[in-house]
């Protein structure tokens, strides 16, 4: 009996004990506002039961002066941040006064986003706002499912500022038959491309990097550097810098859709769907680099390797192509001084970049950052609101963006800050959350951006003189030909990168990649883009 | 008699070179974990992976140690995650799992048929997440990492069988002796079933230790995380980051190399040191546990 007891007191004491560690956890926290996940979701659990019965009463009410305290939460990508809470509080304080709402920041790490966001939005949970895009929680399936709240109204309402502060084109693309279901972060959205070289090795060998025009033209560069400098790779090359694939321009093409499925456009003859594959261009592209790979100018296992960060980190890479939107002539240009270098996380290895291609501007750059409100929000017009002071508040806007001032970041100028990396709130994406034409400008940005709006000048200026894509706004639905998209991406995966990298012959392998694609339904999908572009043409004109 | 011993000893060395030649290449990716770990940054890049690290460094570990970052606090959630689960677990199963195994219970069979039905079928995974957050309120909760776990149909199966194996006189001496029900299977039963506890302890813990896909899911305040949740979303971010022009700037800022094994060297660390400990009662708990009766 008296085992009994002691067990059951050692259990019961193991049971105290870890929940004073646990209730521990929550009030180790500085904030006292942002409370422990448990008092918080129950919280928010009973606002929104609060919120959903005042959502029932007319919301004309929203009209009056006074208006009743609501809980937001807001949904958004990124790595996973120690210090959310502080920025979660202090952007409370500023936009309670304003709107009289709470915001909940919802962070959700980049690979689980999608997941995430596919989960919320099937279960039918009630939240208020989310990031979305083409390329992590898509944007038009989310519409297609009816995920999203269309926002005409509630823009012409709430939304003075944000709707001028973007332009038509990137409207264009966040309407869904004829309703508008986001409101788009504007952005530098335009796509140019180019090649970027080691400063170093072009200073050393006195190459005349200006006077590149195509890939073609950086043959006697690579010679050159395999020549005298046995350490580098002279062009760095991996799946995710595959020329072909990333810069599509430079081909002369855009792509429709996901880009590695077959079916392009010509960016002078926007009319006639084309198997990018079968193209010349592409058959130039192959035999340069097999060309370039027999000679040895890339790594012998280029076609498998997936990514070359590490190379790129450790400085390896000479040349390499990249997404180029302002390139360093165009900086030098207008009097700023570039900071071009070859990987983001080596700063140590500086570079030249040249865009061979004008900045386009495509459906899936343009819808590439948007904010969305919830079609089962309870509070639409708040969410609505809090939008807007993202796009046209510099305070709050820099606040969720960079965290707090001298926490999260020091001032070093008047628009210019640096990021400080122990913080515990380093976003480094203000393309995340409204209007980036408020952001300061931090390490990432060339010297010299801040004055007078040099910077944001250049990339805004950008945005507006871009050419639009001859199929802006049009997005192809793959449901048709399935199972034929997913059989030629099987082909694709297989050989793709193996005669895209120059590792076997084009001449034996290019025709054989080709006559697998038909067989697998290329041109059927080709025939489907075909005939839901010229639908949305005739809709659209 | 000496040709079977020859044959024998054959046998013997190919096995245990056989052995040898396994154990290392499960232990050697651990060393250069270890390693990378141990390694300055830049001679990774430099000169790539080794087994002995080529230039030593602590940086790493004084990153995720002494630094701002969330790892530590999400160690201390784990553990209390992977003790309190465990304990749970084991209790509520192992009550379960005897309940099923008296012949007294009237509607054992039909209990016993939705148990293995739930081994066989289950809801998917909208509908689960729809109900813990739904319904039972528990996403963004401690709670939400430990509860859905608490009784698991294979191991509820297992535990069942061993009790089974019990002789039914040493319960029903019990009574006569004037114990009830609760009190024999705290005091009997379960000290006669600790190799079945052990290594059920030992799958759970486990279990709890590993997962991170609950975290995934329902967890979204910080405080929250659980270790190995924090290791997959910064190797699954990096992943994802590498692949997208959008966001380098981000990917720039992840974890270093080493840092990240290092993350890889603590995630590690405790439930190695558990398993010895626990591993001798691992195959007398499974071959009772799978015994039929």
């Amino acid at each position: 009996m008296n085992n009994v007891k002691r067990q059951i007191g050692i259990l019961s004491t193991a049971f105290l004990m870890s929940t004073l560690l646990l209730s521990g956890c929550g009030s180790s926290d500085d904030n006292g506002s942002a409370g422990n996940g448990a008092n918080e979701t129950a919280k928010s659990g009973n606002n929104g039961a609060a919120s959903n019965a005042a959502a029932n009463t007319p919301s004309n009410e929203a009209e009056e002066p006074k208006l009743e305290h609501v809980d937001l939460t807001y949904y958004f990508v990124n790595s996973p941040q120690a210090d959310i809470a502080t920025v979660e509080s202090e952007l409370n304080k500023l936009i309670e006064p304003k709107i009289n709402a709470t915001i909940h920041l919802k962070l959700v790490d980049w690979g689980a986003y999608d997941e995430k966001m596919k989960l919320v939005n099937a279960s039918g949970e009630s939240y208020d706002l989310a990031f979305t895009s083409t390329w992590t929680n898509n944007f038009y399936q989310n519409v297609a499912n009816g995920t999203f709240a269309p926002l005409d109204e509630l823009l012409d309402q709430y939304g003075s500022g944000t709707k001028d502060g973007v332009p038509d084109m990137f409207w264009k693309t966040v309407k869904v038959k004829g309703q508008t279901y986001g409101v788009p972060n504007f952005q530098q959205a335009t796509a140019g491309y180019g090649y970027l070289i080691q400063k170093t090795i072009a200073d050393k060998y006195s190459l005349d990097w200006k006077s590149v025009k195509s890939l073609k033209d950086l043959t006697p560069f690579l010679e050159t550097v395999k020549a005298n400098e046995k350490t580098l790779i002279p062009f760095g090359y991996s799946q995710t810098l595959d020329a072909f694939l990333l810069a599509t321009p430079m081909f002369g093409f855009e792509s429709l859709g996901d880009t590695k499925t077959p079916g392009w456009l010509y960016l002078n003859d926007g009319a006639k769907v084309v198997n990018q594959y079968e193209t010349p261009e592409f058959k130039d592209y192959v035999h340069m680099m097999r060309d370039w790979y027999v000679k040895g100018y890339v790594r012998k296992d280029a076609p498998t390797l997936k990514e070359n960060s590490a190379d790129a980190k450790a400085g390896k890479n000479a040349m390499q192509i990249g997404q180029i939107d302002i390139d360093t002539p165009t900086f030098e240009a207008a009097g700023l001084h570039p900071g071009g270098r070859m990987s983001n996380a080596n700063k140590d290895i500086q570079s030249y970049d040249l865009q061979f291609v004008k900045p386009l501007l495509t459906t899936d750059k343009a819808a590439a950052t948007i904010t969305a409100i919830s079609a089962n929000s309870p509070n639409k017009e708040r969410a609505m609101m809090f939008i807007n002071l993202l796009n046209t508040d510099p305070q709050i806007y820099n606040l969720i963006t960079w965290g707090v001032e001298g926490k999260h970041y020091k001032k070093v100028a008047d628009n210019r800050i640096e990021t400080l990396k122990d913080g515990g709130y380093q976003t480094l994406s203000p393309w995340e959350f409204g209007n980036m034409t408020q952001t300061f400008f931090f390490e990432g940005d060339p010297q010299g951006a801040e004055v007078d709006g040099v910077g944001t000048k250049l990339w805004s200026d950008l945005n507006r003189n871009a050419t639009p894509s001859s199929a802006l706004g049009f997005v192809f639905d793959f449901t048709p030909v399935k199972s034929e998209k997913a059989n030629c991406d099987a082909v694709i995966d297989e050989l793709y990168y193996a005669i895209a990298s120059g590792s076997v012959d084009p001449d034996k392998y290019l025709p054989q990649f080709i006559d697998r694609m038909k067989k697998a339904g290329a041109d059927k999908i080709i025939a489907e883009k075909q005939k839901q572009l010229d639908e949305w043409r005739a809709a659209n004109q | 008699m000496k040709s079977k011993s020859n044959s024998n000893s054959i046998a013997n060395i190919m096995l245990n070179t056989g052995f040898i030649v396994y154990s290392a290449i499960c232990i050697i990716p651990l060393f250069v974990v270890l390693s990378i770990s141990l390694s300055q940054e830049q001679s990774i890049f430099q000169t790539g992976y080794s087994i002995i690290p080529k230039a030593l460094s602590l940086k790493a570990y004084e990153y995720i140690l002494m630094g701002n970052s969330p790892i530590l606090h999400a160690y201390l959630v784990t553990i209390l995650v992977t003790i309190l689960g465990t304990l749970l677990h084991l209790m509520i199963s192992s009550m379960f799992a005897y309940t099923l195994s008296r012949n007294e219970v009237k509607y054992r069979n039909i209990v016993s048929f939705l148990v293995v039905f739930c081994l066989l079928f289950n809801g998917g995974l909208v509908p689960w997440y729809i109900l813990l957050s739904k319904y039972l309120h528990m996403k963004d909760t401690f709670l939400v990492l430990i509860f859905p776990y608490l009784v698991s149909s294979v191991n509820v199966l297992i535990m069942r069988n061993f009790f089974k194996g019990i002789p039914d006189e040493i319960i029903e001496s019990a009574r006569i002796d004037g114990s009830g029900e609760f009190n024999s299977f705290v005091k009997l039963v379960v000290p006669l079933s600790t190799p079945v506890l052990a290594t059920i302890a030992l799958f759970v813990g486990v279990f709890y230790w590993n997962d991170w896909f609950t975290a995934a899911i329902f967890v979204e305040n910080n405080k929250l995380y659980t270790l190995q949740f924090l290791l997959q979303s910064i190797m699954n971010n990096i992943a994802y980051l590498q692949g997208n022009a959008l966001v380098e700037d981000v990917a720039a800022n992840l974890p270093d190399e080493s840092a990240r094994m290092a993350t890889c060297v603590l995630a590690v660390g405790p439930i190695i040191i558990a398993y010895p400990y626990l591993q001798r009662y691992f195959v007398k708990g499974l071959t009772l546990g799978a015994v039929k009766s």
